[in-house]
């Protein structure tokens, strides 16, 4: 009696099918199969890179790149690690500095030493067994809504301890660390600044000022900082935001409506790696692919993917991009051993302030 | 025969539901199975139409066995008690159902559900919905549809039980006409009496799982082999009775009788056998206890003896509270049945 | 051994052939990953595996999160179903015009990804939403009065605005076929309308609404998105806990002992709610829709009706609503805090922004493309739902008492109860050698969406199947349809209705998730929600708007998924 209805079941399964069987990922797999080889990179999310780009390497070494989506840079790296053995791609780029520590303790990459890391400077390498090699970084700044100070003739906040003052009471909304990954970058920002013995003080007295803390970036951002759908007019954002702001304008414009703050000692700076996933039957490939990372024709072609900054030095950056642009010559620096140490008991310190 | 149970037997964990039962049935005869609810005779028809399998005997069907053939091979119409019209068909899809199940064409298919649809008297209602019809037209719509395909063997499972008395009066004579006229070989399931002395040619009485008589209604009413079936086809005069030679002894008295071997025995007093007055050989008189009007003849109910005992007439009746006299010939009007 | 056991174990032994595909897709799918996840999270603790569950059971903030869990899914799912039971009576019992639609409509929140969901409350409720602008206005305020965001009553308004459909959908057709004689019957009886109400309607309703009750629970009980974005960092539920433990800190061990507590409430609700529905279900007459529904007559139905479709319009359609016309609405920095700026210019921009790929990005996908690759996998997960939660409901409903049923049951809804966060991890853990090599694959995503769709699939199906009288089977089977012919003519059809309900969960939920944490995506086909959290994450206007007009086409593709589900014939099945 049962098969029939299986029957028919299938009939309208494979009728809804039909109608877009022409999709190219059926097509995709049979073509991997005649490709005479496949690269595949995991990513975090927000990786972009530009179609050009791609096909310059795909053409000069004749293989094809599969990219795979693993989540935010959290999730990707626990990914990588509890792939063990048999790994999810041959390389895994998007490990921050934040997260650097698991991806190393949890012993995901080979080493490997790329010819190019000549031309990257040594305050980015954090690994020196170069096991993930630095491709990229930002900066995790506060955003402030450069029309909202204006009517109110407000000054702008130079330092981070301004914010406990009155005048700025009510105006900052900020990102949860156990969650946002900015926010757990201005978190730093803060311990870099009034040290892990101080940094709670200063939060209390933020909490006392009003701050507003919210779990994700585009709560804060969309919702509640002023220039969006709030009355927040600072935020933490990236040092990025304001090129967006243009770029990206409803109407064009030619001033930023918002700018960020990147006096000394005030921003965070995120370091994105790349690295070659322990257990790759690819890896020769595997290093090429690190290599072209690292080579000037991505390195140029990162900020306007994705918004970042190369750290090839001779990288040369896209004009519309540095124009709105904001590089903090002194971020906030916190050594990586303090962070893969402290981690989780800053955060957890900073809730029981903050959140309870 | 057209069918030939032998040795039916169905339990349903340890209760026996149909125990050891045999009978058959010939072409183009009604037959009755009656019996009060839960005496099995449901599940010996769910048995013939294949619902439910024996845990023993035969069933066979034109000589050939059935334990084997599946329900919807059978080709056998079932009528059910509450009907279970298709809620999601109309009336014409419903009665067509069984022709489609037989792959008829189109034609075929209107032309015999148009058929039954004018027999059963519901000309104007093909297009209607089943589930606005009432508990009458229901009834019609599961005749037809169980008779469109023409069945070698329709089954009623109590056709008329849901509804009320007057409307049952009526559709069961119409029943019996339709039934006489397509010669359908019918087996009737039912616990009412009057059903079926009404319509069938023969009657199969059942008890907890047992036949306890087969006959035809006349055979059944004129010697009812038990207490139990006297009891159940109405007959409820029944008295205590010792034999002793050609005599038996009951409270009323002691009446000759044919000869029998001696011992206790159960004396049932037909109704139908006794007159008023005092022109027969035995007379009794009593007094009347409760007396109710039966449109064609009256019922009464008189104490006699210690004994209640009821008899109907069409004459006029003293009134309750009154004495009456009566008298019967002990020959016509007793019968000695054995004690159950 | 007589011939009567012989049968009735032979039955019983048949069940396990509609058994045998949905069990084991569920034991690759789903246990086999689970038990590998759980495995490697507690070899990972250096204390065994009893310490960190002592260590749970002990943790204040621990107790702290399980009761806000299991008291903010109490509260949401009252309110849901306070909200969903009128609307079920009023979907259920009535005809009225735009009810299609309205339905639909209903259940296009279920799809809505969370950050565009908070963005549509933001429009009305936030801090210069609609609302607050139009109090400041009339009181002449400086500050914002009403604070939504980050909020309980934001938690529970959420819950009720994603999950009402579920009430709406399988209590308002239980509803719509349940013979309106009973109740009337009842008021022969001497009983008034609140008494036949409670003694005869609510009890007919039971299955239906436990059923649903249950589901709205277990997802207000796992809520995620909505607590993260919505109820902000005050509030914690146990996926939230399970997600911080997991991402932030690693603390493998935490999250497994948290996802067991999750998994084990689940189960245990669920147990006592199949106790409860085998108690409750009954076989009963079915109506048609055209004796069950009628016009809304009389001013107590009118204003019940009119109270009814307006509460709905509001709390469903208008956040919908705000955020199309925000699709369409380009804002006027200079005029941004006042009323004005919503109405500051029509624009399409948005929608044509869609098409181009700006940045020559190599993942950019056109509309039409995400689009496509999200029917396919929702098609997908409707196909693999159906084929799989069929025979389950099946048997379920044919051998209701047998061990396997009653084993079987409470551990189909076990998905709704488990941590996306531990599932996805597992899939990676063990779906790691050929042949069952899927980590990567993209068959992946239907089959996980598949995951959370059947129970939805057995839920509605089986108290469909189980209504159904045994006697019309009989009936059929005696005028000589075959076992086949009975499934087609008679079961099919009469659980038309469940089965477009069914499809239609299947469609909203594949539609909607946003399997970023639960799976390994491959970047090139992006699904609907997937692009939209590519622009949200991003500052800029135009990447708002183009978020915002994405969305919108989502809540269009949906309503006419749906509404195409609606007039879909499965085999025949009769509007009745």
């Amino acid at each position: 009696m049962f098969k029939k209805g299986i029957l028919i079941l299938t009939l309208v399964g494979i009728g809804l099918m039909g109608c877009t069987n022409n999709q190219n990922i059926n097509n995709e797999i049979i073509e991997e199969d005649a490709e005479p080889a496949t690269l595949t990179v995991m990513t975090h999310d927000s990786f972009a890179i530009s179609e050009e780009v791609l096909a310059e390497f795909e053409n000069e070494n004749n293989v094809q790149v599969q990219f795979l989506r693993a989540g935010d840079t959290g999730t990707a790296v626990n990914k990588a690690a509890l792939a063990g053995d048999s790994p999810l791609a041959d390389v895994f780029y998007g490990v921050d500095n934040t997260f650097l520590s698991r991806a190393l303790e949890e012993n995901i990459f080979e080493s490997y030493q790329s010819p190019l890391l000549g031309e990257i400077p040594d305050q980015y390498k954090l690994d020196e067994q170069f096991r993930a090699l630095p491709v990229d970084f930002g900066d995790v700044c506060l955003n402030y809504d450069i029309e909202y100070f204006a009517q109110n003739k407000l000054a702008i906040p130079k330092k981070l301890k301004d914010l406990q003052i009155p005048k700025y009471k009510s105006l900052l909304v900020v990102q949860n660390p156990a969650t946002s990954s900015p926010g757990l970058a201005f978190l730093f920002a803060t311990i870099g600044e009034f040290g892990p013995d101080g940094y709670l003080k200063f939060w209390e007295k933020l909490v006392k000022n009003d701050v507003l803390v919210v779990n994700d970036w585009e709560t804060a951002y969309y919702s509640e900082f002023s220039r969006w759908g709030g009355t927040r007019p600072i935020v933490v954002s990236y040092g990025s935001s304001p090129p967006f702001e243009v770029i990206f304008a409803e109407e064009e414009m030619s001033d930023p409506p918002t700018a960020a703050i990147v006096a000394d000692s005030t921003c965070f700076r995120q370091i994105e790696f790349v690295g070659i996933l322990r257990g790759t039957e690819n890896r020769e490939m595997a290093e090429k692919w690190v290599d072209f990372m690292l080579s000037t024709t991505f390195q140029e072609d990162l900020p306007l993917q994705m918004y970042v900054f190369p750290v090839n030095e001779n990288a040369v950056m896209d004009e519309a991009f540095v124009e709105f642009l904001a590089v903090p010559d002194e971020p906030v620096y916190l050594a990586p051993e303090d962070i893969a140490e402290h981690r989780e008991e800053w955060i957890e310190a900073w809730t029981d302030v903050v959140i309870r | 025969m057209t069918l030939i149970v032998s040795e039916l037997s169905k339990s349903f964990e340890d209760k026996k539901a149909v125990n050891n039962v045999s009978f058959e049935l010939s072409q183009g005869e009604i037959v009755a199975l009656l019996g009060p609810s839960g005496c099995g005779k449901s599940t010996l028809l769910n048995m013939i139409a294949g619902l439910e399998k024996a845990d023993a005997g035969i069933i066979k069907w034109h000589g050939n066995d059935l334990a084997d053939i599946e329900v919807h091979k059978r080709n056998f119409g079932l009528m059910f008690q509450d009907f279970a019209l298709f809620p999601h068909k109309n009336v014409f899809h419903n009665v067509a159902f069984g022709l489609k199940m037989q792959d008829k064409n189109e034609i075929e298919i209107k032309t015999r559900v148009r058929e039954v649809i004018n027999l059963v008297g519901l000309s104007d209602f093909e297009t209607r919905d089943v589930n606005s019809l009432s508990g009458g037209e229901q009834q019609r719509v599961a005749l037809a549809r169980a008779l469109a395909p023409k069945p070698e063997l329709l089954m009623l499972d109590e056709p008329l039980g849901s509804l009320d008395r007057a409307l049952r009066q009526r559709l069961l004579e119409e029943l019996k006409s339709i039934l006489r006229e397509t010669q359908q070989t019918t087996l009737y399931v039912t616990h009412d009496q009057e059903e079926a002395f009404a319509l069938a040619d023969k009657i199969i009485i059942m008890d907890r799982g047992n036949i306890i008589q087969i006959g035809s209604p006349n055979q059944i009413y004129r010697q009812p082999a038990s207490v139990f079936v006297a009891n159940f086809i109405g007959l409820s005069n029944i008295l205590d009775g010792k034999i002793k030679g050609s005599e038996v002894e009951t409270l009323l008295g002691t009446f000759p009788i044919q000869n029998r071997s001696p011992g206790d025995v159960k004396v049932l007093l037909r109704p139908d056998r006794v007159v008023i007055g005092e022109s027969l050989p035995f007379k009794l008189s009593g007094q009347v206890i409760d007396k109710s009007f039966r449109g064609e003849n009256t019922r009464i109910r008189i104490e006699s003896q210690g004994l209640m005992l009821d008899f109907s007439s069409f004459e006029d009746l003293p009134n309750v509270g009154e004495q009456i006299q009566i008298s019967l010939d002990p020959f016509e009007a007793f019968q000695i049945m054995r004690k159950d | 051994m007589n011939m009567g056991n012989g049968k009735e174990k032979k039955q019983t032994n048949r069940q396990w052939l509609f058994w045998l595909l949905p069990l084991s897709f569920f034991v690759i799918f789903y246990f086999y990953p689970l038990g590998n996840i759980f495995a490697l999270s507690f070899s990972r603790s250096e204390t065994g595996v009893l310490v960190p569950f002592l260590d749970a059971i002990q943790s204040n903030s621990v107790q702290n999160v399980l009761s806000f869990t299991v008291w903010q899914a109490l509260l949401s799912t009252l309110l849901t179903l306070a909200i969903g039971l009128p609307g079920a009576y009023l979907f259920g019992r009535f005809k009225f015009r735009g009810k299609n639609l309205l339905r639909a409509l209903t259940g296009v929140p279920f799809v809505m990804p969370t950050l565009v969901v908070a963005a549509a409350f933001n429009a009305l409720l936030g801090p210069r939403g609609w609302l607050n602008l139009g109090l400041m206005d009339i009181f002449d305020l400086s500050e914002p009065p009403i604070r939504f965001i980050n909020t309980l009553g934001a938690i529970l308004l959420a819950h009720v605005f994603y999950n009402t459909t579920i009430v709406l959908r399988m209590v308002g057709d239980f509803w719509g076929r349940l013979d309106p004689k009973l109740t009337q019957a009842a008021q022969t009886l001497g009983a008034n309308r609140w008494q036949s109400w409670w003694g005869v309607t609510v009890p007919l309703l039971l299955p239906a609404i436990t059923a649903a009750a249950l589901l709205v629970f277990i997802f207000d009980f796992t809520s995620f998105g909505v607590v993260l974005v919505l109820g902000g960092p005050k509030f914690s539920t146990l996926e939230v806990e399970i997600f911080y433990q997991t991402i932030s800190l690693f603390n493998l061990p935490m999250a497994a002992v948290l996802s067991l507590i999750q998994l084990f409430t689940t189960l245990g609700l669920t147990i006592i709610y199949t106790r409860l529905s085998n108690k409750l279900s009954r076989p009963l007459k079915q109506r048609g829709r055209k004796i069950t529904q009628s016009k809304l007559l009389g001013w107590r139905q009118k204003t019940f009706g009119a109270t009814m479709i307006g509460l709905m319009v509001l709390l469903f359609v208008t956040p919908l609503l705000a955020l199309g016309v925000r699709s369409f609405t380009r804002l006027d920095p200079d005029k941004r805090q006042t009323v004005e700026s919503v109405q500051s210019g029509f624009t399409t921009d948005f929608y044509e922004e869609l098409s181009v790929n700006s940045r020559d990005s190599y993942f950019y996908a056109p509309p039409t493309s995400a689009i496509q690759t999200s029917l396919l996998y929702a098609s997908a997960t409707v196909f693999f739902a159906l084929v799989l939660g069929f025979p389950a409901a099946w048997a379920l409903a044919r051998y209701k008492k047998s061990l396997a049923s009653r084993l079987l049951d409470p551990i189909l809804m076990l998905p709704l109860g488990t941590s996306a966060v531990t599932l996805g991890l597992g899939f990676i853990v063990a779906l790691d050698s050929p042949p069952l090599d899927l980590r990567t694959s993209p068959l992946l995503i239907p089959l996980a969406h598949t995951l959370v769709a059947f129970p939805f699939v057995v839920r509605s199906l089986t108290p469909a199947l189980r209504s159904i009288q045994p006697v019309l089977r009989k009936a059929a089977a005696s005028l000589g349809a075959s076992p086949s012919k009975v499934f087609k003519e008679i079961d099919l059809p009469l659980i038309g209705r469940a089965l477009i309900v069914s499809a239609t969960f299947a469609l909203t939920i594949s539609l909607g998730e946003f399997g970023a944490t639960a799976l390994v995506a491959r970047p090139e086909f992006p699904t609907i929600p997937v692009v939209i959290y590519r622009f949200l994450s991003q500052p800029g206007g135009l990447n708002y708007g183009q978020a915002l007009a994405l969305s919108t086409i989502l809540m269009v593709v949906t309503t006419l998924g749906m509404l195409a589900i609606e007039r879909l014939r499965i085999a025949e099945v009769n509007e009745f």
